[in-house]
């Protein structure tokens, strides 16, 4: 029963921001998800179409905005940038968005998102060594409305899962009846 | 590493649609030369994913989950990195020195999903602690390096100047 509801709110959603992903479409998504380099000749064999129609979707995708860009994350390590961690904050409410905006302003945070939940702020930094990320925290710790900061680093073991998140049932739950 | 693959990466950081021969063209190298770099780097591990970014709210999701679990015994770690991957939701699990054992990025559909993919992560046993984190973004770049790719935040995307 609750499964029903939430694909009902699934359709809604879908039909509420006008876009609208079928099947194939899905399909699409997610080989190129898997790699953004999948050739249209490669993309039209696994989906049974022809490769103009395949570029067509595509190209619709990214009119509606579904597809907003591409990403090559490469190993930070290649670069000089071994070591990562993720930073939980805890700022005051009332400072909240200057903290957010000096934290976006330091060169080495990467990401820098408000969140939900016991900690306000979210982060993730990055580091030529261990004392760099040492640094970055400390002048996050001082800057004024932070009350806490707790850190944990990365280790090596990173698993990628982006594009099973994106198969094909995952994505179609949003458009049951979609265009045909 | 040499100049070579850096400038390759950089392209391509921007945008890592970009046709080969465009790369080769930029940087006055062939194109073979191109490819067989890229290819060299995939299967390093330099180069760990090439993807394309899906703006999730047009699909229906709320955001992202972050979540930070801590594992009650250090010896079943393995055992609970192996069973996080089964979650089809997750799709990026970080093992974390720290407070937390693990880091975890799922798709944020709606309050049901989370629910029931919290129920599914706690039903794995061996997790202690777990601290759950809504973002309302749904997408996010990396920028690796300053001197490569341009500083992006959150919803910001690589552009070309």
């Amino acid at each position: 029963m609750a499964k029903d509801i939430s694909l009902k709110v699934y359709r809604l959603r879908a039909m509420s921001t006008g876009s609208q992903v079928d099947e194939l479409d899905a399909l699409i998504l997610s080989i190129l998800i898997e790699d953004a380099r999948s050739s249209l000749k490669n993309i039209a064999k696994k989906c049974g179409l022809t490769s103009s129609a395949v570029l067509r979707r595509i190209e619709r995708l990214r009119q509606e905005g579904i597809i907003v860009g591409t990403r090559l994350a490469v190993d930070g390590e290649a670069f000089g940038y071994p070591f990562y961690a993720t930073l939980l904050i805890d700022a005051a409410d009332s400072l909240e968005p200057q903290v957010k905006q000096t934290i976006r302003a330091m060169e080495d945070v990467i990401i820098c998102a408000e969140s939900i939940g016991r900690y306000n702020l979210c982060t993730l930094i990055r580091g030529r060594d261990i004392h760099e990320l040492n640094n970055v925290t400390s002048i996050i710790k001082n800057i004024r409305g932070v009350n806490r900061v707790a850190i944990n680093i990365w280790t090596g073991n990173v698993y990628y899962n982006y594009a099973k998140t994106f198969e094909q049932a995952n994505i179609t739950k949003a458009d049951k009846n979609g265009r045909s | 590493m040499d100049a070579v693959d850096f400038q390759i990466l950089a392209e391509l950081m921007v945008d890592a649609q970009t046709p080969f021969s465009r790369v080769a063209k930029r940087i006055g190298v062939s194109h073979e030369t191109v490819r067989k770099r890229y290819e060299k780097m995939k299967n390093e591990g330099t180069i760990r994913q090439c993807t394309v970014l899906v703006d999730g709210h047009k699909l229906g999701d709320e955001g992202t989950v972050f979540l930070m679990l801590s594992c009650a015994r250090e010896e079943k770690k393995k055992e609970v990195m192996e069973s996080l991957k089964q979650i089809p939701d997750l799709y990026m699990i970080i093992e974390l020195i720290g407070d937390y054992d693990f880091f975890a990025w799922a798709r944020l559909k709606n309050l049901h999903q989370l629910a029931q993919l919290i129920g599914d992560i706690r039903n794995l046993g061996n997790i202690d602690r777990m601290e759950t984190l809504l973002l309302t973004q749904t997408y996010f770049t990396f920028s690796l390096t300053p001197e490569v790719a341009m500083k992006c935040n959150g919803m910001d995307l690589p552009k070309r100047p």
